[in-house]
């Protein structure tokens, strides 16, 4: 088995040994979007009309996942990191990483809090947040540490453990004492005064793939990276729109605008003959989807000082630095979330400013690729 | 380090971190000889003053002696904060399961108890709710002994899927409150020489309680409703006794254009279980002629709960939601409510007998 030892320095974080298939691929890329179904529910949209929108956002996010998807299957995207420099120039490169580092620190520490903030709410209301947040990144410390294909790897056991909420979701429909009426009318009008605010929003939604540019040498070569995306994409949306409706016919249009995160409030309703209350398992169980997605943020981040530090041909990694920068992020962690994140108006405030970096990052890093491959294009030729 | 010892100094260290890490921040939280879980709370006005009072049962599960402890205060979580200091444990409230609710309260406004359950994140939503009227302290002393209170609870627990008596929970209680199309309702019980009786079901008005049906009217209730499609039992009784087994209904309901007249057919299959007849005739003949009475009466009490229904001004059956179509929601916001009560109902009953039993009834004379 693998250890974190200090005096060796052998181990490196980015071997590509082992990669990736086409089924990991797709199952990652929806793992990824569907961290903000958690996070927000269904909180912003407020009619049962409003479910063409999510598959019209749907339909737009395909097109970033087409560039996201030839970038990784470029030469350059190959290469991964150093890709980014063939692409953007070294001087440039460096200004692109310090700033994607930035926002990649900030991603990190919103979504962190913010899954303490419900884990404390709803579970563990006893325990202080940093207790929560200390675990929570040591997890993700650990996971990192096992280096980057690995991490991808992990990306199997997050779908097993949770793909089955979808399904006790949908059993939870189909057993209650409900009727479709609650979610029509289903054909209203969409173009009303929210629609701007609303589609930029569910657009927020569909982020995270923008977050694995750098993993392209961990994808294996005969991999079909367009089909894959497309077919992870294509699970989120399917995911989404069951959710939505579901919550619609379960809650009704009234009621829902009264509960606070009715992801976590629904599974809570479940009962089965030996378990009763399931959100207390389910809760934490979905601990992976945030640790999977939370280690390839530290370890880009990682890779990302590795090359503002050093030289781009000989990069040298190594564990201190690791964990230097594994600090970093749990002590900003933890004193954001006793400081700054505590009540319930700030874990708001910076729900919402998740969602502003979400929609800032999915537009700007695909539309950067997309002129930077017909820059690249046009000099080509 | 071998996988042994690694193993047990990983779970050494999730058992420290578990404890929460702070030594002075709760005294004494949570220890299990210090907490009473309860199960049952009733809910009632307090004597003399506005105030509300609370009572449950304690302890729960122990092997103690029970008795009834009660606090009262302005609002509820008072109340049940001050429920603590009567007894020499903490009352916690995850294991709560039912709550009764006296007609007083119930009378005057119903959301003030509900809303502080519903969002405390302890309390699951599968709550039950009840509205009780009677000295119901009295009948939990007498009943103490036989753990009343998981009696109850089991006994709602087992009819909310498969059985013939009215329950209801929080959360399907605040989804008819919230929604402008329907209104909710709840299973209405009374003490009666000490026993607690089922005797109904009560009808609110947004949150406010304006009626109560009988047990019979109930029947045609659950029989009129959308949703209920399954009765195991179903009396006829002012016709010469008539049970019905293994009814299976299907309710249409439609609107005329202007939303002016409701037209509610009810179809309705069935075995026939029990017939008391007083003529001795031939079953088999003259069924035709029975399935006419039993619709025929059935129209005419239907008629009567849905006048009932109109004057307390609350649509229990959820007839409102019906109007909503795949493209169109013509009531938003209280405009259903304001129809509500000029309404004109067809209602239809159609039976059919699957199965008949046996040939005759009684003895040829």
């Amino acid at each position: 088995m693998d250890r974190v030892n200090i005096i060796n320095s052998k181990k490196s974080y980015f071997s590509s040994k082992h990669k990736i298939d086409s089924v990991m691929l797709a199952l990652l890329i929806n793992r990824v979007q569907v961290i903000h179904l958690i996070i927000f529910s269904t909180e912003r949209l407020q009619y049962p009309h409003m479910v063409w929108l999510i598959i019209l956002g749907g339909v737009i996010s395909q097109l970033n996942i087409y560039i996201l998807s030839r970038w990784l299957s470029s030469h350059m995207g190959k290469k991964g990191i150093v890709g980014i420099f063939d692409m953007f120039g070294d001087v440039f490169s460096k200004i692109f990483l310090f700033v994607w580092l930035c926002f990649m620190f900030i991603k990190f520490i919103t979504i962190s809090s913010a899954y303490i903030y419900l884990l404390h709410k709803y579970l563990m209301t006893q325990h202080p947040k940093t207790t929560l947040m200390l675990i929570f990144t040591m997890i993700i410390v650990y996971l990192a540490s096992k280096g980057f294909s690995n991490t991808l790897k992990f990306t199997i056991i997050t779908f097993v453990f949770s793909i089955g909420v979808l399904f006790l979701f949908i059993s939870l429909i189909i057993s209650s004492f409900v009727s479709v009426q609650d979610v029509f009318p289903l054909f209203g009008n969409i173009f009303n005064s929210n629609f701007l605010i609303s589609i930029v929003l569910i657009w927020g939604i569909f982020s995270g793939p923008e977050y694995l540019i750098f993993i392209g040498p961990y994808i294996r070569s005969d991999v079909n990276i367009p089909k894959s995306m497309f077919i992870g994409n294509l699970l989120t949306v399917t995911e989404y729109v069951i959710f939505y409706l579901g919550t619609f016919i379960f809650y009704g249009a009234d009621f829902l605008p009264y509960v606070q995160h009715s992801y976590i409030s629904a599974m809570g309703y479940l009962q089965f003959r030996s378990i009763q209350r399931l959100d207390m398992i389910i809760l934490p169980v979905l601990i992976v989807s945030f640790a999977l997605f939370l280690a390839i943020i530290l370890l880009s981040s990682f890779k990302a000082v590795l090359y503002i530090i050093s030289s781009k041909n000989k990069p040298i990694e190594n564990t201190p630095l690791f964990i230097i920068i594994s600090l970093i992020f749990a002590s900003a962690c933890i004193s954001f979330v006793l400081k700054v994140a505590t009540t319930e108006i700030q874990a708001l405030f910076w729900n919402q400013i998740l969602l502003y970096v979400s929609i800032f990052t999915y537009t700007i890093i695909p539309t950067m690729m997309l002129i930077a491959f017909l820059g690249k294009s046009r000099r080509g030729k | 380090m071998s996988f042994a010892k690694r193993y047990l100094i990983f779970t050494m260290l999730v058992c420290l971190l578990l404890t929460g890490c702070k030594k002075h921040r709760i005294p004494n939280e949570n220890y299990i000889e210090n907490i009473a879980p309860s199960v049952l709370f009733h809910i009632r006005p307090a004597d003399d003053n506005d105030n509300i009072e609370v009572i449950t049962i304690v302890p729960p599960i122990k092997k103690e002696e029970r008795k009834i402890i009660k606090a009262e205060d302005r609002t509820l979580t008072g109340a049940r904060l001050n429920l603590s200091t009567s007894y020499f444990r903490e009352i916690k409230t995850g294991q709560l399961r039912i709550v009764f609710i006296d007609k007083k309260i119930a009378e005057e406004g119903i959301f003030d108890i509900i809303n502080p359950l519903f969002r405390d994140p302890s309390i699951s939503h599968r709550l039950y709710l009840a509205v009780v009227e009677g000295d119901m302290e009295s009948f939990l002393n007498t009943t103490l002994k036989e753990n009343i209170d998981i009696f109850l609870y089991e006994k709602m627990s087992f009819n909310e899927s498969q059985g013939e008596i009215l329950t209801q929970n929080m959360h399907f209680f605040l989804r008819t409150y919230y929604s402008p199309y329907e209104d909710p309702y709840l299973p209405y019980y009374k003490i009666e020489n000490s026993k607690l009786v089922y005797s109904g079901m009560a009808v609110f008005n947004d949150d406010v309680l304006t009626d109560t049906l009988t047990l019979k009217e109930e029947r045609i209730f659950r029989l009129l409703h959308p949703l209920v499609k399954y009765h195991k039992v179903l009396p006829v009784i002012n016709i010469s006794d008539i049970v019905l087994l293994d009814s299976v209904t299907t309710t249409k309901i439609e609107f005329s254009d202007s939303y002016d007249e409701v037209d509610i057919s009810v179809k309705l299959s069935s075995h026939l279980g029990e017939y008391k007849d007083g003529v001795r005739s031939n079953i088999q003949e003259n069924y035709l002629k029975l399935e006419e009475k039993i619709q025929s009466s059935w129209e005419q009490e239907a008629k009567e709960l849905i006048k009932k229904l109109q004057k307390a001004n609350s649509d229990c059956l959820g007839i409102g939601r019906y109007t909503k179509t795949l493209t169109q929601k013509p009531f938003t916001g209280d405009t259903w409510k304001d129809k509500w009560s000029s309404l004109e109902f067809n209602i239809q009953f159609e039976m059919t007998f699957d199965d008949l039993g046996a040939k005759k009834y009684g003895k040829n004379k």
